[in-house]
């Protein structure tokens, strides 16, 4: 107990310090680059509820951030309801929208719930394109108020900063509870497998949608933030390529993990802003090293690592100490002969 | 089990008292603007955001190769007071974050003491609100949206007339020279096309005319048939195509696939040798607005075609790379007039101008920053573009 | 009566090229089980392909056979660098893949051939036949001719010849496959490089109504996807109707709706599809397997 709470005390510390160091950033590009990162890192951990924990796939979460960040466009530009408000709601109806998508498409399966979720994003995007009246079309929602915390003006790049990483923070913690209490156990044994599932008397359908509800929520909640921090939205930045480069993100850093995305995004952020030095071939190598990872480390690089340190140690534990456990598999194959 | 709740209550408690704290010390108050000390002796930096990949590269190239033979030029001939210019030029990807982040970088760690950019207007409207909080000179020479002048910014020059300015003249000249009583639309999918319809249309029915269809499609389709048909069907005599080159010569192309034999109109896009190239003989008589007649008598003109053609073996006939050329021209021309790269009195320079002239036309920067260039009709005709008309 | 004929028209024209698109997508999907994002970019590589072999002067057919020759190798070698070595691993780390690839392929021939769209044109691309008030090019003929012999024949292999059986039992469970001893690695490069080579073909073929640009196999890749769901993934019959039906709903709902709202109500009609049969229009209802 003494070292699990050390790490947990670890962590804590880690992210106040993160919160209050991001106060003395003075340089306002890696300001924004943070900020940004923290947004798409939050839409990470969105996507990896579903793709991570549940096994489900989704390629249209653009949609649920880009409802997220219209909702607190329209009700605050246009009908003047403070930003904390149309935060909740904006969390609320994006989570409910997940709950929408997730009544017709829990259903499918795999690559059949790939293409559904990416049809819902390009729906979404074509909504908020064409539905001039509402969500002014191309040209998007221009002056938004930036929030103000408790007399912080959050429009200042370092508040929000070390806002948004205790958003993150928290955001974190809530995940991680959500995974070891019994919903978190359900889904993974969904996730496995979902015949054994339903059999072991787990209501599949119901904690599918859940899993829905909350990554959409999730997301919506990123893009309020996006929203506030950006004070202006256009429908160019909800599009299919976002939803592609989130669940990228997840794969890359490793799904099922809460370190996995973090890490992602913070190596796709570093990467998209290293690669500027090569100019034109910026994508090029963007594309090759996607490919690279994918192919050399298929499970994500965060586990990759993690297996890599665990092996490291358990060597050296062995060699220390003869090895009396009986192999699993060795008893099992018995039995069968 | 008991322990691991305290815990996350403790957890949560740091939490809420992190939040309490951010409330009540009084941190330094946001990176400030203005500590970065700037360099008077070393390059002057222009930096230049535009979309380098994906579709509209196209666009973005052609500017890039404007401001690129520009900074050549200029140091070829010993700089600015002896000063060298540099040019930056960074891929936004026309996505608002990234193009946020590629300003940012460039005022806060490149310290560039002029922007030029965007090819999208709702991004240039963004990114100019970066560059004014440092007063930085900021040229917008391709993206042609009203608003982006109507910001009351006292740092933003727009060298390039603004839409509604090229389709009054365009209403005008139909309404004054041509019998066309009823047009169709078809209109890209973005603010630039969609504002062209807005105001075309109704300056248009004020003239006593109508329009029988407004059409719109996404940049990157390719098939319009769909669009076309349904412009058929309703029997215009004239159809006005709202978009840039790529999509439109396809879009007359396919029209004339269809049957549909009627004059067209469109706007900028269709400068230049690429409709000719590209719609073949689809887009013969054509009539659209130019900014940008390569072949003008003009000294200057003449030059930057010859210089150009030099340098990339291509007559640049769009405004695209013209307007990008004269607005590092134009900074430095007014930077040597100030004789500091101090961005005040660089900006006061620019204000007082009187009829600059450059390729684009004579440049007077109005208190918004505007400048009224000249908008001429042409047509082309047998592969050739011809200026038809011109409104005095 | 003419514009209600003209938007069949239209719509079966598109329709014929979806399938075509649709139809390498499928026979991958069904092998490999990948959901291949890089398809649209194949068809960039045929369209790129055909224009230069025709820059040297050779025919259009001589250059659409070349550029499908090309097509087919550069999906070779990414089918080894990119997908065989992930064959075991989760279909999701493939799909993965297949987006690295088409980020990789449709920047890389941004570098090499710069973003200026190509033109390609030959003897019969320009003009257009015309009967009773409508119009069809006479390249939009060649295309619904040469997509249908090219389903009726990937249709006839599959179905009638030695392969097309390897094929459909690689497909249908590939342990059992091995143990028959059909080569299904063999079979799934096979398939591989036949699937992108048809989309090939389908690049070559669209490249003088549609221009040539790097960015120009997105959409189709987008419009494939929805074709290969509602036909029943993995199906042939059902890539080919699927083709059509998307073709005519988006014609009818350019037409009779709002041309603005077009992929909107393409993809509202592909939920709707999923929501009432799951494993599309054509497919037989299939148990799970447990």
């Amino acid at each position: 107990m003494t070292k699990t709470r050390l790490f947990y005390t670890a962590i804590t510390i880690l992210c106040i310090v993160c919160s209050i160091a991001s106060l003395y950033i003075q340089n306002l590009y890696l300001l924004r680059v943070f900020i940004l990162a923290a947004i798409t890192a939050i839409l990470a951990l969105s996507v990896n509820i579903l793709v991570g924990y549940t096994g489900q796939i989704s390629l249209g979460h653009a949609g649920f951030f880009g409802i997220g960040a219209y909702m607190v466009g329209i009700l605050n530009v246009n009908y003047h309801i403070s930003f904390w408000l149309c935060m909740v709601i904006a969390v609320l109806f994006s989570g409910l929208m997940g709950l929408i998508l997730g009544l017709p498409t829990t259903k499918l399966k795999g690559h059949f719930l790939g293409i559904a979720t990416l049809g819902f994003g390009v729906i979404v995007n074509g909504v908020l394109n064409n539905w001039m009246q509402v969500t002014g079309g191309p040209q998007g929602i221009r002056d938004i108020e930036s929030p103000t915390l408790f007399t912080i003006p959050l429009e200042y790049g370092n508040f929000f900063l070390g806002f948004i990483v205790a958003c993150l923070s928290l955001l974190v913690l809530v995940i991680y509870l959500l995974i070891k209490s019994p919903i978190g156990r359900a889904w993974s044994c969904l996730k496995q497998d979902e015949i054994t599932a339903y059999v072991t008397g787990i209501h599949v359908y119901r904690y599918k949608l859940l899993a829905f509800t909350i990554s959409g929520s999730i997301a919506g909640f990123a893009g309020s933030l996006f929203a506030g921090y950006m004070t202006f939205i256009s429908p160019d930045t909800f599009d299919l390529n976002q939803s592609i480069s989130i669940i990228t993100t997840v794969i890359l850093g490793g799904s099922g993990t809460i370190a996995g995305p973090l890490l992602g995004t913070a190596l796709l952020a570093f990467l998209n802003e290293w690669l500027r030095n090569f100019d034109e071939l910026r994508l090029v190598i963007y594309g090759i090293i996607l490919v690279a990872v994918i192919v050399f480390i298929p499970e994500g690089i965060y586990p990759f690592f993690k297996n890599k340190v665990i092996s490291i140690f358990s060597k050296r534990k062995k060699a220390s100490q003869p090895n009396t456990s009986i192999e699993p598999h060795a008893g099992k194959d018995a039995v069968n002969e | 089990m008991k322990r691991f709740k305290k815990m996350i209550f403790m957890m949560v408690s740091l939490l809420s008292i992190l939040t309490v704290l951010l409330a009540g010390c009084s941190a330094p108050k946001g990176a400030s603007e203005s500590d970065s000390k700037k360099d008077s002796s070393g390059p002057l930096k222009v930096g230049l955001v535009t979309q380098l990949s994906g579709g509209g590269a196209l666009y973005g190239n052609l500017m890039k190769q404007g401001a690129q033979l520009a900074v050549d030029q200029i140091n070829e001939k010993g700089g600015v007071d002896g000063r060298k210019l540099k040019l930056l030029a960074e891929d936004d990807q026309a996505n608002p974050s990234e193009s946020v982040k590629v300003t940012q970088r460039m005022v806060s760690d490149e310290n560039i003491d002029a922007w030029i950019g965007t090819l999208k207007s709702s991004d240039t409207i963004t990114d100019i609100g970066i560059t004014a909080k440092k007063d930085i000179p900021s040229f917008v020479p391709v993206a042609v949206a009203d608003n982006v002048t109507d910001s009351g910014l006292n740092n933003v020059y727009r060298n390039v007339a603004k839409n509604s300015m090229q389709i009054t003249e365009m209403v005008n000249y139909i309404l004054k020279k041509q019998p066309h009583k009823k047009m169709a639309i078809i209109a890209e999918n973005t603010d630039y096309g969609r504002n062209i319809v807005k105001i075309f249309s109704e300056q248009f029915e004020k003239g006593g005319r109508k329009i029988t269809n407004k059409e719109l499609y996404n940049v990157g389709q390719k098939d319009f048939n769909n669009q076309l048909t349904k412009i058929k069907a309703s029997k215009p005599d004239s159809v006005l195509i709202a978009g840039l080159v790529a999509e439109g010569a396809l879009i007359a192309k396919q029209a004339k696939q269809l049957g549909i034999n009627q004059q067209l109109y469109s706007f900028g896009g269709f400068m230049g040798k690429q409709p000719m190239e590209l719609g073949g003989s689809a887009v013969n008589n054509l009539i659209h607005t130019d900014y940008f007649v390569p072949t003008a008598k003009d000294e200057k003109t003449q030059s930057f075609v010859n210089d150009f053609n030099e340098k990339y073996g291509q007559i640049p006939d769009s405004y695209y790379s013209a307007a990008t050329y004269d607005a590092v021209y134009l900074y430095a021309d007014a930077v040597k007039k100030a004789g500091t790269s101090d961005p005040e009195k660089v900006n006061k320079v620019l204000h007082e101008l009187k009829n600059e002239h450059t390729v684009m036309g004579d440049i007077t920067f109005d208190k918004n920053g505007q400048a009224a260039t000249r908008v001429w009709i042409s047509q082309i005709q047998d592969g050739k573009q011809v200026g038809i008309y011109h409104a005095e | 009566m003419t514009e209600l004929i003209q938007i069949i028209v239209n719509g079966m024209a598109n329709g014929a090229l979806y399938a075509l698109i649709a139809l390498g997508l499928t026979l991958i999907y069904g092998v490999m089980n990948l959901s291949n994002f890089a398809q649209g970019e194949f068809a960039m590589i045929g369209a790129f392909g055909t224009y230069y072999f025709m820059q040297m002067h050779m025919n259009y057919l001589m250059a659409m056979i070349l550029s499908l020759i090309v097509a087919g190798l550069i999906g070779f070698v990414i089918h080894i660098l990119a997908f065989h070595p992930l064959r075991k691993s989760e279909p999701l780390n493939m799909m993965l893949s297949s987006l690295g690839v088409s980020v990789l392929l449709v920047n890389l021939s941004q570098y090499l051939f710069s973003p200026n769209p190509k033109v390609v044109s030959n003897s019969f691309s320009e003009d257009s036949i015309q009967a009773f008030g409508v119009f069809l090019s006479q390249q939009r003929i060649l295309i619904v001719i040469v997509s249908l012999i090219l389903c009726g024949f990937t249709y006839w292999l599959l179905e009638r010849s030695k392969f097309g059986r390897s094929v459909r039992a690689a497909s249908l469970d590939p342990d059992t496959a091995t143990l028959y001893g059909i080569p299904t690695n063999r079979i799934a490069f096979i398939t591989f490089v036949f699937g992108v080579a048809l989309t090939g073909i389908a690049g070559g073929l669209t490249a003088p109504i549609y221009n040539v640009y790097p960015t120009m196999g997105i959409s189709l890749t987008l419009k494939a996807f929805v074709v290969v769901v509602l036909g029943g993934m993995g199906n042939i019959p059902g890539a080919i109707m699927g083709g059509f039906i998307v073709g005519l709903i988006e014609s009818f709902s350019a037409g009779y709706v709002s041309t603005a709202f077009q992929d909107v109500i393409v993809f509202s009609a592909l939920f709707l599809v999923l929501i009432i049969k799951p494993e599309g229009i054509l497919s037989k209802v299939q148990g799970e397997k447990v």
